[in-house]
Protein backbone atom coordinates (compact mmCIF):
# COMPACT_ATOMS: atom_id res chain seq x y z
CA UNK A 1 0.00 0.00 0.00
CA UNK A 2 1.68 3.24 -1.25
CA UNK A 3 -1.25 5.47 -1.51
CA UNK A 4 -1.21 9.14 0.07
CA UNK A 5 -2.01 8.82 3.74
CA UNK A 6 -4.94 10.36 4.51
CA UNK A 7 -5.22 13.39 6.66
CA UNK A 8 -8.43 14.10 9.26
CA UNK A 9 -10.13 17.20 8.91
CA UNK A 10 -8.14 18.88 11.45
CA UNK A 11 -4.80 17.54 10.52
CA UNK A 12 -3.78 21.65 9.60
CA UNK A 13 -4.86 22.35 13.26
CA UNK A 14 -2.11 19.46 14.68
CA UNK A 15 0.54 21.36 12.44
CA UNK A 16 -0.59 24.76 14.05
CA UNK A 17 0.00 23.32 17.26
CA UNK A 18 3.47 22.32 16.44
CA UNK A 19 2.40 18.38 16.26
CA UNK A 20 4.84 15.89 15.35
CA UNK A 21 3.01 13.85 12.69
CA UNK A 22 3.05 10.06 11.70
CA UNK A 23 1.40 8.21 9.22
CA UNK A 24 -0.55 5.49 11.41
CA UNK A 25 -3.21 3.33 9.75
CA UNK A 26 -2.95 5.05 6.59
CA UNK A 27 -3.56 8.15 8.47
CA UNK A 28 -1.11 11.34 9.07
CA UNK A 29 -1.40 11.40 12.77
CA UNK A 30 -0.13 13.26 15.89
CA UNK A 31 2.05 11.09 17.75
CA UNK A 32 2.52 13.70 20.04
CA UNK A 33 2.23 17.56 20.32
CA UNK A 34 5.31 20.04 21.72
CA UNK A 35 4.99 19.46 25.61
CA UNK A 36 5.96 15.43 24.86
CA UNK A 37 3.64 12.34 26.13
CA UNK A 38 4.73 12.50 29.46
CA UNK A 39 2.90 16.01 29.78
CA UNK A 40 0.51 15.29 27.63
CA UNK A 41 -0.57 11.40 29.84
CA UNK A 42 -0.49 13.59 32.35
CA UNK A 43 -2.72 16.01 31.60
CA UNK A 44 -5.70 13.35 31.11
CA UNK A 45 -4.07 11.51 34.50
CA UNK A 46 -4.80 14.88 36.28
CA UNK A 47 -6.69 17.65 34.18
CA UNK A 48 -8.12 16.86 30.61
CA UNK A 49 -7.14 16.09 27.19
CA UNK A 50 -8.35 15.96 23.67
CA UNK A 51 -7.52 13.64 20.96
CA UNK A 52 -8.26 13.70 17.21
CA UNK A 53 -9.66 9.47 16.79
CA UNK A 54 -10.94 10.18 13.36
CA UNK A 55 -9.02 7.27 12.12
CA UNK A 56 -11.33 5.00 14.22
CA UNK A 57 -14.12 3.42 11.39
CA UNK A 58 -17.59 3.45 11.34
CA UNK A 59 -19.69 1.26 10.05
CA UNK A 60 -23.44 1.36 10.54
CA UNK A 61 -25.81 -1.65 10.85
CA UNK A 62 -29.56 -0.97 9.44
CA UNK A 63 -32.27 -3.54 9.09
CA UNK A 64 -35.00 -5.93 10.78
CA UNK A 65 -32.25 -8.49 11.63
CA UNK A 66 -29.79 -6.20 12.61
CA UNK A 67 -29.97 -7.31 16.41
CA UNK A 68 -29.43 -10.96 14.99
CA UNK A 69 -26.62 -10.15 12.43
CA UNK A 70 -24.71 -8.37 15.32
CA UNK A 71 -25.44 -11.05 17.54
CA UNK A 72 -24.30 -13.62 15.05
CA UNK A 73 -20.74 -12.20 14.44
CA UNK A 74 -19.88 -10.69 18.23
CA UNK A 75 -19.29 -12.11 21.04
CA UNK A 76 -20.26 -9.86 24.12
CA UNK A 77 -24.58 -10.24 24.54
CA UNK A 78 -26.22 -6.94 22.91
CA UNK A 79 -28.97 -7.91 25.10
CA UNK A 80 -27.28 -6.76 28.22
CA UNK A 81 -27.52 -3.16 26.66
CA UNK A 82 -30.86 -1.23 25.34
CA UNK A 83 -31.23 1.83 23.05
CA UNK A 84 -28.65 4.51 23.84
CA UNK A 85 -26.38 1.43 25.16
CA UNK A 86 -22.88 0.93 24.10
CA UNK A 87 -20.72 -2.80 24.58
CA UNK A 88 -17.31 -3.57 24.29
CA UNK A 89 -17.10 -6.39 21.70
CA UNK A 90 -15.33 -8.32 18.94
CA UNK A 91 -15.52 -10.01 16.54
CA UNK A 92 -13.67 -14.16 16.92
CA UNK A 93 -13.11 -15.79 14.37
CA UNK A 94 -14.62 -19.40 13.71
CA UNK A 95 -11.25 -20.62 15.45
CA UNK A 96 -11.84 -17.76 18.41
CA UNK A 97 -9.11 -15.71 17.04
CA UNK A 98 -9.64 -12.33 16.75
CA UNK A 99 -10.75 -10.18 13.86
CA UNK A 100 -10.99 -6.81 15.66
CA UNK A 101 -12.57 -5.31 18.93
CA UNK A 102 -15.31 -2.87 18.77
CA UNK A 103 -17.74 -1.09 20.22
CA UNK A 104 -21.31 -1.32 19.37
CA UNK A 105 -23.68 1.60 20.01
CA UNK A 106 -27.58 0.63 19.50
CA UNK A 107 -29.47 3.42 18.20
CA UNK A 108 -32.67 0.80 18.09
CA UNK A 109 -32.62 -2.84 17.85
CA UNK A 110 -32.70 -2.20 13.85
CA UNK A 111 -29.95 0.32 13.70
CA UNK A 112 -26.88 -0.29 14.95
CA UNK A 113 -23.02 1.51 14.88
CA UNK A 114 -19.90 -0.53 15.02
CA UNK A 115 -16.49 1.88 15.97
CA UNK A 116 -13.85 -0.26 14.89
CA UNK A 117 -9.64 -0.27 14.91
CA UNK A 118 -8.20 1.92 11.95
CA UNK A 119 -5.76 -0.32 10.92
CA UNK A 120 -8.55 -2.82 10.15
CA UNK A 121 -11.16 -0.93 8.51
CA UNK A 122 -11.09 -2.69 5.37
CA UNK A 123 -10.35 -6.13 6.65
CA UNK A 124 -13.46 -5.32 9.62
CA UNK A 125 -15.55 -4.00 6.71
CA UNK A 126 -14.68 -7.10 4.44
CA UNK A 127 -15.60 -9.35 7.08
CA UNK A 128 -19.03 -7.84 7.71
CA UNK A 129 -20.03 -7.98 3.92
CA UNK A 130 -19.23 -11.78 4.22
CA UNK A 131 -21.37 -12.48 7.12
CA UNK A 132 -24.05 -10.54 5.83
CA UNK A 133 -26.64 -13.46 5.29
CA UNK A 134 -29.38 -11.34 7.16
CA UNK A 135 -30.16 -8.85 4.69
CA UNK A 136 -28.97 -5.93 6.62
CA UNK A 137 -27.93 -2.59 5.04
CA UNK A 138 -24.09 -2.19 5.67
CA UNK A 139 -22.59 1.64 5.07
CA UNK A 140 -18.96 2.14 5.74
CA UNK A 141 -18.76 5.69 7.01
CA UNK A 142 -15.17 5.48 8.34
CA UNK A 143 -14.15 8.67 6.10
CA UNK A 144 -17.43 10.83 6.65
CA UNK A 145 -17.11 11.06 10.07
CA UNK A 146 -14.26 12.21 12.99
CA UNK A 147 -13.95 11.45 16.16
CA UNK A 148 -12.90 13.80 18.68
CA UNK A 149 -12.06 12.55 22.59
CA UNK A 150 -12.18 14.52 25.71
CA UNK A 151 -10.70 12.74 28.72
CA UNK A 152 -9.98 13.14 32.24
CA UNK A 153 -11.70 14.24 35.01
CA UNK A 154 -12.20 17.73 34.02
CA UNK A 155 -14.42 16.47 30.69
CA UNK A 156 -17.70 17.77 31.77
CA UNK A 157 -16.64 20.86 32.71
CA UNK A 158 -14.94 21.24 29.25
CA UNK A 159 -17.73 20.00 27.59
CA UNK A 160 -20.59 22.27 29.62
CA UNK A 161 -17.71 25.12 28.85
CA UNK A 162 -18.65 24.57 25.01
CA UNK A 163 -21.91 24.38 25.35
CA UNK A 164 -23.07 20.85 25.51
CA UNK A 165 -26.37 20.59 27.71
CA UNK A 166 -26.63 17.79 30.51
CA UNK A 167 -22.83 16.41 30.52
CA UNK A 168 -22.95 14.02 33.40
CA UNK A 169 -20.39 11.07 33.08
CA UNK A 170 -23.12 9.29 35.28
CA UNK A 171 -23.58 6.88 33.09
CA UNK A 172 -20.67 5.18 31.37
CA UNK A 173 -20.79 3.10 28.13
CA UNK A 174 -23.79 5.57 26.60
CA UNK A 175 -24.77 7.75 24.15
CA UNK A 176 -26.84 10.45 23.31
CA UNK A 177 -27.66 11.97 19.84
CA UNK A 178 -27.74 15.87 20.68
CA UNK A 179 -27.35 18.37 18.22
CA UNK A 180 -24.73 21.49 19.01
CA UNK A 181 -24.21 24.07 16.65
CA UNK A 182 -27.65 23.20 14.95
CA UNK A 183 -26.04 19.87 13.85
CA UNK A 184 -25.96 16.40 14.97
CA UNK A 185 -23.57 14.44 16.36
CA UNK A 186 -23.08 11.22 18.66
CA UNK A 187 -22.12 12.28 22.15
CA UNK A 188 -20.72 8.79 23.69
CA UNK A 189 -19.67 8.65 27.56
CA UNK A 190 -16.95 6.19 26.35
CA UNK A 191 -13.16 6.23 26.57
CA UNK A 192 -9.90 4.24 26.48
CA UNK A 193 -8.01 5.88 29.24
CA UNK A 194 -9.26 4.56 32.42
CA UNK A 195 -10.45 7.90 33.44
CA UNK A 196 -13.84 10.07 33.01
CA UNK A 197 -14.65 11.05 29.06
CA UNK A 198 -16.28 11.32 26.73
CA UNK A 199 -16.00 10.86 22.53
CA UNK A 200 -17.93 12.82 20.07
CA UNK A 201 -18.44 11.11 16.44
CA UNK A 202 -19.20 13.90 14.53
CA UNK A 203 -19.32 14.26 10.27
CA UNK A 204 -16.04 15.55 9.12
CA UNK A 205 -17.21 19.08 8.20
CA UNK A 206 -17.85 19.86 11.56
CA UNK A 207 -14.90 18.64 13.55
CA UNK A 208 -12.56 21.59 13.18
CA UNK A 209 -15.21 24.28 14.49
CA UNK A 210 -15.87 21.11 17.03
CA UNK A 211 -12.27 20.66 18.04
CA UNK A 212 -11.45 24.68 18.53
CA UNK A 213 -14.43 25.01 21.13
CA UNK A 214 -13.36 22.47 22.81
CA UNK A 215 -9.91 23.75 22.78
CA UNK A 216 -11.35 27.13 24.06
CA UNK A 217 -13.74 25.55 26.18
CA UNK A 218 -10.69 23.95 28.37
CA UNK A 219 -8.15 26.26 28.43
CA UNK A 220 -8.81 27.49 32.25
CA UNK A 221 -8.55 23.98 32.77
CA UNK A 222 -5.35 22.99 31.26
CA UNK A 223 -7.20 20.73 28.35
CA UNK A 224 -3.91 19.50 26.70
CA UNK A 225 -4.22 18.03 22.82
CA UNK A 226 -2.70 14.41 22.99
CA UNK A 227 -1.15 12.26 20.79
CA UNK A 228 -1.48 8.57 19.45
CA UNK A 229 1.54 8.11 21.97
CA UNK A 230 0.31 9.58 25.31
CA UNK A 231 -3.08 7.40 24.34
CA UNK A 232 -0.91 4.33 23.87
CA UNK A 233 0.82 4.97 27.10
CA UNK A 234 -2.35 5.62 28.62
CA UNK A 235 -4.27 2.63 27.36
CA UNK A 236 -1.66 0.34 28.42
CA UNK A 237 -1.59 1.51 31.78
CA UNK A 238 -5.40 1.06 31.96
CA UNK A 239 -4.76 -2.45 31.28
CA UNK A 240 -6.50 -2.50 28.05
CA UNK A 241 -5.61 -4.54 24.94
CA UNK A 242 -4.75 -2.98 21.59
CA UNK A 243 -5.33 -4.72 18.22
CA UNK A 244 -2.20 -5.86 16.55
CA UNK A 245 -0.64 -5.89 20.03
CA UNK A 246 -2.22 -7.98 22.56
CA UNK A 247 -5.14 -9.20 20.23
CA UNK A 248 -4.97 -10.51 16.44
CA UNK A 249 -6.37 -13.45 14.34
CA UNK A 250 -4.20 -16.49 16.31
CA UNK A 251 -4.73 -14.81 20.09
CA UNK A 252 -7.96 -16.05 21.73
CA UNK A 253 -10.79 -14.00 23.38
CA UNK A 254 -10.26 -16.46 26.46
CA UNK A 255 -6.32 -16.22 25.98
CA UNK A 256 -6.68 -12.20 26.48
CA UNK A 257 -8.36 -12.42 29.64
CA UNK A 258 -11.72 -11.05 28.00
CA UNK A 259 -14.35 -14.21 28.72
CA UNK A 260 -16.21 -11.10 30.64
CA UNK A 261 -17.21 -9.91 26.86
CA UNK A 262 -18.12 -13.05 26.26
CA UNK A 263 -22.21 -13.61 25.77
CA UNK A 264 -22.35 -17.60 26.65
CA UNK A 265 -25.90 -17.51 26.12
CA UNK A 266 -26.12 -16.51 22.73
CA UNK A 267 -25.00 -18.08 19.51
CA UNK A 268 -21.50 -16.54 17.59
CA UNK A 269 -18.98 -17.17 15.27
CA UNK A 270 -16.24 -18.97 17.08
CA UNK A 271 -18.33 -19.76 19.81
CA UNK A 272 -17.71 -23.75 20.28
CA UNK A 273 -13.84 -22.53 20.35
CA UNK A 274 -14.65 -20.25 23.09
CA UNK A 275 -16.78 -23.00 25.17
CA UNK A 276 -14.27 -25.43 25.07
CA UNK A 277 -11.18 -23.06 25.95
CA UNK A 278 -13.33 -22.20 28.58
CA UNK A 279 -13.69 -25.83 29.91
CA UNK A 280 -10.43 -26.96 29.27
CA UNK A 281 -8.25 -23.66 30.27
CA UNK A 282 -5.57 -22.15 27.36
CA UNK A 283 -2.05 -22.83 27.26
CA UNK A 284 -1.03 -19.35 27.80
CA UNK A 285 -3.07 -15.93 29.96
CA UNK A 286 -2.53 -12.12 29.09
CA UNK A 287 -1.09 -10.86 32.02
CA UNK A 288 1.41 -8.43 33.25
CA UNK A 289 4.88 -7.14 33.97
CA UNK A 290 6.61 -4.38 36.18
CA UNK A 291 10.24 -3.92 35.22
CA UNK A 292 11.81 -1.36 37.63
CA UNK A 293 12.88 2.12 35.69
CA UNK A 294 16.54 1.30 35.20
CA UNK A 295 16.42 -1.61 33.27
CA UNK A 296 14.56 0.18 30.29
CA UNK A 297 11.19 -1.22 28.96
CA UNK A 298 10.70 -4.27 27.27
CA UNK A 299 9.11 -4.19 23.66
CA UNK A 300 7.20 -6.15 21.69
CA UNK A 301 8.18 -9.16 21.49
CA UNK A 302 10.51 -9.23 24.60
CA UNK A 303 11.00 -13.05 25.65
CA UNK A 304 10.15 -13.47 29.42
CA UNK A 305 11.93 -16.22 31.48
CA UNK A 306 11.30 -18.01 34.52
CA UNK A 307 13.68 -20.06 36.28
CA UNK A 308 14.92 -19.99 33.34
CA UNK A 309 12.93 -21.71 30.45
CA UNK A 310 10.48 -19.44 28.16
CA UNK A 311 7.58 -17.99 29.85
CA UNK A 312 5.82 -15.97 27.55
CA UNK A 313 6.30 -13.22 24.98
CA UNK A 314 5.77 -9.32 25.72
CA UNK A 315 2.85 -7.73 23.84
CA UNK A 316 3.17 -4.14 24.64
CA UNK A 317 5.68 -2.44 26.79
CA UNK A 318 6.17 1.07 27.77
CA UNK A 319 7.63 3.09 30.50
CA UNK A 320 4.68 4.49 32.70
CA UNK A 321 4.25 7.93 33.48
CA UNK A 322 1.79 7.73 35.99
CA UNK A 323 4.32 4.70 37.94
CA UNK A 324 7.68 5.85 36.71
CA UNK A 325 8.17 1.80 36.44
CA UNK A 326 8.17 0.35 32.81
CA UNK A 327 4.82 -1.97 32.25
CA UNK A 328 3.72 -4.80 29.55
CA UNK A 329 1.21 -6.73 28.82
CA UNK A 330 2.91 -10.71 27.95
CA UNK A 331 1.25 -13.70 27.07
CA UNK A 332 2.34 -16.19 29.99
CA UNK A 333 2.06 -19.32 31.32
CA UNK A 334 -0.98 -19.98 33.14
CA UNK A 335 0.38 -20.77 36.24
CA UNK A 336 2.99 -17.81 36.72
CA UNK A 337 -0.85 -15.60 36.06
CA UNK A 338 -0.57 -14.67 39.91
CA UNK A 339 0.73 -11.20 41.09
CA UNK A 340 4.41 -11.13 42.61
CA UNK A 341 5.98 -13.84 40.25
CA UNK A 342 9.76 -13.86 39.85
CA UNK A 343 11.05 -13.63 35.94
CA UNK A 344 13.37 -12.02 33.93
CA UNK A 345 12.21 -10.53 30.73
CA UNK A 346 14.18 -9.49 27.68
CA UNK A 347 15.63 -5.53 27.30
CA UNK A 348 17.65 -4.80 24.52
CA UNK A 349 18.81 -8.25 24.29
CA UNK A 350 19.56 -8.39 27.90
CA UNK A 351 17.40 -10.67 30.47
CA UNK A 352 16.22 -8.38 33.41
CA UNK A 353 14.29 -8.93 36.60
CA UNK A 354 10.51 -7.98 36.30
CA UNK A 355 7.58 -8.70 38.32
CA UNK A 356 4.55 -10.26 37.51
CA UNK A 357 0.58 -8.07 38.10
CA UNK A 358 -2.74 -8.39 37.29
CA UNK A 359 -3.60 -5.42 35.02
CA UNK A 360 -4.77 -2.70 35.09
CA UNK A 361 -1.28 -1.37 36.26
CA UNK A 362 -3.29 2.24 36.89
CA UNK A 363 -6.53 1.73 38.41
CA UNK A 364 -9.35 3.11 36.58
CA UNK A 365 -10.90 6.28 38.13
CA UNK A 366 -14.28 6.65 36.41
CA UNK A 367 -16.23 7.57 39.50
CA UNK A 368 -15.56 10.56 41.82
CA UNK A 369 -15.31 9.81 45.76
CA UNK B 1 33.23 28.47 22.48
CA UNK B 2 32.55 25.09 21.77
CA UNK B 3 32.50 23.69 18.38
CA UNK B 4 30.23 21.05 16.94
CA UNK B 5 30.46 18.36 14.09
CA UNK B 6 27.34 15.98 13.56
CA UNK B 7 26.68 12.69 12.03
CA UNK B 8 23.77 11.80 9.46
CA UNK B 9 22.53 9.96 12.47
CA UNK B 10 21.77 13.00 14.10
CA UNK B 11 25.01 12.38 17.07
CA UNK B 12 27.85 15.22 17.15
CA UNK B 13 31.00 15.53 18.83
CA UNK B 14 31.84 18.60 20.04
CA UNK B 15 35.15 20.40 21.54
CA UNK B 16 34.22 21.76 24.77
CA UNK B 17 37.47 23.19 27.18
CA UNK B 18 39.76 21.22 25.33
CA UNK B 19 38.14 17.73 25.24
CA UNK B 20 35.48 16.09 23.56
CA UNK B 21 31.58 15.37 24.11
CA UNK B 22 29.44 13.40 22.85
CA UNK B 23 26.07 13.32 22.27
CA UNK B 24 22.43 13.46 20.11
CA UNK B 25 21.77 16.58 18.17
CA UNK B 26 18.40 18.77 19.07
CA UNK B 27 16.68 17.51 16.10
CA UNK B 28 17.29 13.65 17.46
CA UNK B 29 16.28 14.68 21.18
CA UNK B 30 13.19 16.01 19.55
CA UNK B 31 12.25 13.31 17.02
CA UNK B 32 12.70 10.81 19.90
CA UNK B 33 10.22 12.37 22.09
CA UNK B 34 10.41 12.25 26.46
CA UNK B 35 13.16 10.19 26.88
CA UNK B 36 13.38 8.02 29.74
CA UNK B 37 16.70 5.83 29.57
CA UNK B 38 19.96 6.17 28.77
CA UNK B 39 22.41 3.45 28.63
CA UNK B 40 25.54 4.51 28.51
CA UNK B 41 29.01 2.57 27.79
CA UNK B 42 31.95 1.80 30.57
CA UNK B 43 34.71 4.70 30.88
CA UNK B 44 37.47 2.70 29.10
CA UNK B 45 35.74 1.18 26.40
CA UNK B 46 36.18 1.94 22.42
CA UNK B 47 34.19 1.91 19.69
CA UNK B 48 35.06 2.11 15.84
CA UNK B 49 33.22 4.99 13.73
CA UNK B 50 29.45 3.84 13.28
CA UNK B 51 29.67 1.10 16.35
CA UNK B 52 26.41 1.23 18.86
CA UNK B 53 27.94 3.04 21.70
CA UNK B 54 24.90 3.74 23.92
CA UNK B 55 21.05 3.59 23.89
CA UNK B 56 18.17 6.06 24.44
CA UNK B 57 15.30 5.08 25.02
CA UNK B 58 12.03 7.29 25.21
CA UNK B 59 8.51 6.83 25.97
CA UNK B 60 7.78 5.22 22.04
CA UNK B 61 10.89 4.30 20.93
CA UNK B 62 14.41 2.90 21.55
CA UNK B 63 17.16 4.29 19.55
CA UNK B 64 21.10 3.36 19.10
CA UNK B 65 23.56 5.87 19.71
CA UNK B 66 26.82 5.59 16.92
CA UNK B 67 29.73 6.25 17.69
CA UNK B 68 30.74 9.32 15.37
CA UNK B 69 34.16 8.90 14.85
CA UNK B 70 36.88 5.95 16.48
CA UNK B 71 37.44 6.72 20.20
CA UNK B 72 37.67 5.41 23.57
CA UNK B 73 35.54 6.47 26.02
CA UNK B 74 37.30 8.49 29.07
CA UNK B 75 34.06 9.54 30.65
CA UNK B 76 30.40 9.41 30.84
CA UNK B 77 27.79 11.65 32.55
CA UNK B 78 26.53 10.08 34.87
CA UNK B 79 23.78 12.55 36.28
CA UNK B 80 21.66 10.62 32.91
CA UNK B 81 21.07 8.04 34.97
CA UNK B 82 18.77 10.14 37.67
CA UNK B 83 17.76 12.22 35.18
CA UNK B 84 17.55 10.94 31.44
CA UNK B 85 14.89 14.34 30.34
CA UNK B 86 18.37 16.58 30.35
CA UNK B 87 18.63 14.72 27.17
CA UNK B 88 15.43 16.45 25.68
CA UNK B 89 16.14 19.73 27.96
CA UNK B 90 19.83 20.41 26.80
CA UNK B 91 20.96 17.89 24.53
CA UNK B 92 23.68 19.69 23.60
CA UNK B 93 24.86 21.11 26.88
CA UNK B 94 24.07 19.18 29.75
CA UNK B 95 22.76 16.38 28.49
CA UNK B 96 25.76 15.00 26.56
CA UNK B 97 26.43 11.27 26.88
CA UNK B 98 30.54 10.99 27.59
CA UNK B 99 33.94 12.79 27.10
CA UNK B 100 35.65 10.60 24.73
CA UNK B 101 39.39 10.52 22.81
CA UNK B 102 38.91 10.63 19.39
CA UNK B 103 41.26 7.79 18.19
CA UNK B 104 41.70 9.23 14.59
CA UNK B 105 41.15 13.32 15.10
CA UNK B 106 41.01 13.05 10.92
CA UNK B 107 37.55 11.30 10.62
CA UNK B 108 36.03 14.74 12.23
CA UNK B 109 36.40 16.29 8.43
CA UNK B 110 34.73 14.04 7.03
CA UNK B 111 31.96 15.05 9.89
CA UNK B 112 29.13 18.07 8.91
CA UNK B 113 30.00 20.92 10.60
CA UNK B 114 27.05 23.30 13.02
CA UNK B 115 26.18 25.34 9.96
CA UNK B 116 25.75 22.65 7.39
CA UNK B 117 24.13 20.36 9.64
CA UNK B 118 21.56 23.30 10.98
CA UNK B 119 20.72 24.11 7.49
CA UNK B 120 20.26 20.41 6.02
CA UNK B 121 17.00 18.83 5.29
CA UNK B 122 16.77 16.49 7.88
CA UNK B 123 13.00 15.17 7.64
CA UNK B 124 13.78 13.51 4.86
CA UNK B 125 15.13 9.68 5.08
Amino acid sequence: MNAEPRRTPLYDLHVALGAKMVEFAGYLMPVWYPSGIVKEHQAVRENVGIFDLTHMGEFFIEGPRAFDFVQHLTCNDVRKIGNGGVQYTLFPTPEGGVVDDLLVYQLNPEHYLMVVNAANIDQDWAWVNRHNSFGVELTNASYAYSLIAVQGPHCEEVLTRAGFKHVAYDHPFTFRQVKHGGERLFLCVTGYTGERGFEIIVRNEQAPELWEELMAAGRERGLMPVGLGARDTLRLEAGMCLYGHELNETTSVMEANLAWTVGWGKDFIGKEVLVRQQREGTSRLLFGLVVEKRFGSPRPGAVVLEGGREAGLVTSGSYSPTLDRNIAFCYLLPELCVPGREVTVEVRGKQVPAATVKPPFVKHRLFLH
Amino acid sequence: MAKYWFTQTHEYIAEVDGEYRVGISSFAAGELGDITFVELPPAGASFVQGETMATVESVKAVSEVYAPVDLEVLRVNDALADAPETVNTDPQGAGWFAVVKPTALAQLEGLIPEAAYEAMDKETH
